[in-house]
């Protein structure tokens, strides 16, 4: 999925959960659902 | 001493993983990977709710802007107790709130149920059943569990390339293009099928809480007409706005009928924003 918008606060707790160091590398790029990838109106 | 497993064994581990991890969408018959416990996946997203709202973002506390939101979130969560995800609905502990941010035309939502709303979204949805479209649609993501579904497939994805790269003796250029090949063939289809899932049952959802679903075809309208250049849809995370369009014109018919035989709810205009 497509990263949030720079305003969208991306959340750092994976640094500090248990989760295996996969699971932390891939978990902060897939938790958030976003309905849509548009960042700003014109 | 002990002895190397074969490869057929490690063959067999790795399918019998994907087979036990695998469950199918109610409503889709869609086959998702997940490798994630329904526990964990919450437990993550209750982290990193907290976080995120402990963050430099403003939370609205305006009635005029909270009030319409979490009745929405309400009736969209009490027809979500009638559905085929009844239980999952009723067990998720729900959560919404309002985040001031006028420039940002977005909403999303972490597993376990935790939904955030830009003030942003408010022109775009411009009336209730137009916010219940987009707060339908997140709710049917921590619904469907998509967020284990991605970690799951960018776990599995990961090893894969990694596997390959040792296996095959790929130097790191060779490594980055596979990725990149992993993302536009892979990952970025099946995270469209993700949101046009959570359009699909959102829209059912809504019109079951008694919102007209046809307000979702408008609200993907003043989406397209308010963007700015989007990128090609094979390259997007989400369908284009006008494959968006042309979905849910599709499903309006089941949607419509759905919505005929629910209790009506209020559809005011949401409030304007206070910056324009």
């Amino acid at each position: 999925m497509m990263p949030p918008t720079a305003k969208t606060p991306r959340p750092s707790f994976l640094r500090t959960q248990e989760s295996s160091l996969l699971l932390r590398a891939v978990a902060s790029q897939s938790l958030i659902l976003e309905v849509s990838p548009v960042a700003c109106l014109g | 001493m002990h002895s190397p497993c074969p490869p057929h064994m490690l063959i067999l581990s790795v399918l019998l993983t994907l087979v036990v991890g695998c469950a199918m969408n109610p409503y889709t018959n869609r086959l998702q990977l997940l490798l994630i416990s329904e526990e964990e996946e919450i437990n993550m997203g209750r982290r990193a709710w907290a976080e995120s709202l402990s963050r430099n973002v403003t939370i609205s506390h305006d009635p005029a802007q909270v009030d319409p939101v979490r009745r929405i979130t309400q009736r969209i969560i009490e027809a979500a107790k009638q559905s085929k995800y009844a239980e999952r609905a009723k067990a998720f502990e729900w959560d919404v709130n309002v985040i001031e941010a006028d420039d940002i035309p977005n909403a999303w939502v972490l597993p376990g149920g935790k939904i955030a709303i830009y003030t942003g979204i408010f022109p775009i949805a411009k009336k209730e059943s137009g916010l219940a479209a987009i707060i339908g649609h997140e709710v049917v993501h921590a619904l469907a569990r998509h967020g284990a579904e991605r970690v799951s497939q960018r776990s599995v994805s990961s090893v894969g390339v990694s596997l390959a790269s040792v296996f095959l003796g790929m130097n790191p250029a060779a490594g980055q293009l596979a990725n990149l090949a992993l993302a536009g063939g892979v990952l970025l289809p099946f995270s469209r099928s993700h949101e046009s899932e959570a359009d699909y049952i959102g829209l059912l959802l809504a019109a079951r809480a008694g919102y007209d679903p046809e307000e979702s075809i408008r609200v993907w309208r003043r989406m397209s007409h308010g963007s700015k250049g989007s990128r090609p849809e094979f390259l997007s995370t989400h369908p284009s706005h006008d494959t968006r369009i042309a979905d849910l014109t599709e499903w309006m018919p089941e949607a419509l009928a759905i919505y005929k035989q629910s209790q009506k709810a209020p559809d005011a205009a949401l409030p304007p924003l206070r910056s324009r």
